[in-house]
């Protein structure tokens, strides 16, 4: 009974591994682990600078991590050394080298730094990267039931918080990192040796750069695809994707110049990543002018689609044209009512501090543009305005200067009476 | 002094046959995954193994010709029984040691196709074969073990 407990154990525990992923052999595991091995003590072997050693350190701290889970299967696997006895091995040798490079030590602490920076940066951009392909998961299945009860579009909400803080984060790690491999060789990339060369672009690899940067940019247009956003939220997106854009054209020149003379495939990728950012930079316009055109039909403002700056200016004065129109032709007050639920409720209160700042920004709409929309808006107020008091005291003002005339006038033109005569005297 | 004679043969003939040593751990961690050479040998220098596996090709395909370059794939349990198969093999071979030879103590069937990435886990008391992407099964010296069911 209690054998068979163990082997449900085992066949639960497997199948619930297996079912997503295939379980991987230990053999399989135990021969990762040597290619990896190997290849680290073929490293010590030939390293001839301080960054190499660093990276060294860091490789068997990595391949320490990656298979501590197995650490006891290995143990016995390995032989004759065993797990640790490898892994002490291995350091001794690296100690060997570095002291036959006479390497400092306050140097080697240094780059060490950057270098615990970078695999730090690493493995939070990869679990990141998780955290956020689920997320989005959710919203495309939440988005997917079209939800109406609060509980569940505060969950969309949480969710949209979530990930773009989580998208943010990944963004500004990737470039990090990136730096700190760059800063450890404390030179451009056109002085560097081949071996420099080599060394960096083997360990960009390794910290799977660009997938991570291809990853975060299509995460960034999924996100777009399947959210509503307010122009203030285009505002702070935009800013992020422009940061993206900025730190990427610092790097792309110098990876390029990287894999300039190499076959690698990474040459062509770079080119890739220029394209899907302009992808990004489009999808962004694409999204905004969409929810650009709900903020307009959830005010009740009937304007014809737009999808860009001439089709939006199109829509916005040929409505503007037909309200003033109508207004010139309308007496009841409903024209006022129509004049304030554009101008006052929408225009000024939710176009001009919260989307025209983001359509600026992207040159989506010029202050002349602006200007010429504002004056039409104005052109409106003027037909549906009631007089101002200024108008009724001026009115007020006329009307009693020409009673005052009047009445003057009047006075003048009264027949005089003759004195009136005294009586006659009885004396 | 004849009885004496007898009395001690007796005597160190019982111990012999009686000496047991426990507890004796003969599983493998990991399985190893041998190449067939030119003459149907196989050798493995960590557990100094060395046997033709002809017979267990010509057993599982009826080809025991075309047997060099393939791996063998076997694994020892805690009991001592050694577990064996290969790529397009649909059962796994269970044999013991006996004098200078291996002799078969069960034969497995463990798919209905031939496998095509066949592996063994050690995972005590049991070994658990891997195929690709099916389920994991698990196998003692008599055969597969059922999960139990509920």
């Amino acid at each position: 009974m209690r054998a068979l407990l163990v082997v449900a154990f085992l066949m639960l525990g497997a199948a619930s591994g297996f079912t997503e992923a295939q379980v991987r052999s230990d053999y399989q595991v135990q021969q990762e682990f040597e290619a990896e091995y190997r290849s680290i003590l073929e490293a010590i072997r030939v390293a001839r600078t301080v960054v190499e050693c660093v990276e060294i350190d860091s490789r068997l701290i990595d391949l320490e991590l990656n298979y501590r889970e197995y650490a006891p299967m290995l143990e016995k696997a390995l032989y004759p050394d065993g797990y640790d006895g490898g892994l002490t091995k291995a350091r001794g040798q690296l100690d060997a080298t570095k002291e036959k490079l006479n390497v400092i030590e306050d140097q080697y602490v240094q780059i060490l730094q950057l270098e615990t920076r970078v695999r730090t940066l690493a493995t939070e951009v990869d679990s990141l990267s998780l955290l956020n392909s689920t997320l989005l998961g959710e919203l495309q299945s939440l988005r997917g039931q079209r939800v109406k009860d609060k509980r569940a579009i505060d969950s969309l909400s949480a969710i949209v918080i979530r990930l773009r803080a989580g998208m943010r984060d990944r963004d500004r790690m990737i470039f990090a990192m990136v730096d700190s491999l760059f800063l450890q060789y404390d030179k451009d990339v056109s002085a560097m040796t081949d071996a420099e060369r080599q060394g960096i672009a083997a360990r960009i690899e390794r910290r799977n750069v660009f997938s991570s940067i291809r990853q975060s940019v299509d995460d960034n247009v999924r996100f777009l695809e399947n959210t509503s956003l307010s122009g203030s939220d285009f505002r702070e997106i935009s800013r992020e994707q422009r940061d993206f854009q900025s730190k990427w054209a610092g790097l792309g020149p110098k990876l390029g110049e990287l894999y300039i003379d190499s076959k690698s495939r990474r040459a062509e990728e770079i080119a890739a990543i220029d394209t899907m950012l302009m992808v990004w930079d489009s999808k962004l316009d694409t999204a905004l002018w969409r929810a650009l055109n709900q903020t307009f039909a959830e005010r009740d403002i009937e304007l014809p689609p737009f999808t860009s700056t001439e089709q939006f200016l199109l829509s916005l004065h040929g409505y503007l044209d037909a309200e003033i129109r109508s207004a010139s032709e309308t007496r009841d007050g409903s024209k006022y009512l129509r004049y304030e639920a554009f101008a006052d409720s929408l225009w000024a209160g939710e176009i001009v501090p919260h989307w025209l700042p983001v359509m600026r920004e992207r040159s989506l709409l010029t202050d002349d543009q602006i200007s010429a929309i504002e004056s039409k808006i104005d052109d409106w107020r003027s037909q549906v305005s009631p007089p101002s008091m200024l108008t009724y005291f001026i009115v007020g003002f006329f009307l009693v200067v020409v009673l005052g005339v009047l009445y003057a006038l009047f006075r003048k033109k009264k027949p005089k009476l003759p004195p009136p005569q005294a009586p006659p005297s009885t004396n | 002094m004849r009885s004496f004679f007898l009395l001690a043969a007796l005597v160190s003939l019982s111990s012999c046959t009686s000496l047991v040593l426990r507890p004796v751990e003969y599983a493998w961690p990991v399985e190893r995954v041998l190449e067939v050479d030119g003459k149907g040998i196989i050798h493995d220098d960590r557990y100094m193994l060395t046997m033709n596996v002809r017979p267990l090709f010509y057993e599982e395909t009826q080809d025991s010709v075309n047997v060099y370059g393939q791996a063998v794939r076997i694994i020892r349990d805690n009991a001592g029984y050694y577990y064996m198969t290969a790529k397009g093999f649909r059962s796994v071979y269970i044999f013991t040691e006996s004098e200078g030879a291996m002799s078969l103590s069960s034969k497995v069937a463990v798919s209905e196709g031939p496998m095509r990435d066949p592996a063994f886990n050690q995972r005590q008391p049991y070994i658990q074969l891997l195929n690709g992407s099916n389920a994991p099964q698990m196998l003692n010296a008599d055969g597969l073990v059922e999960e139990e069911k509920p």
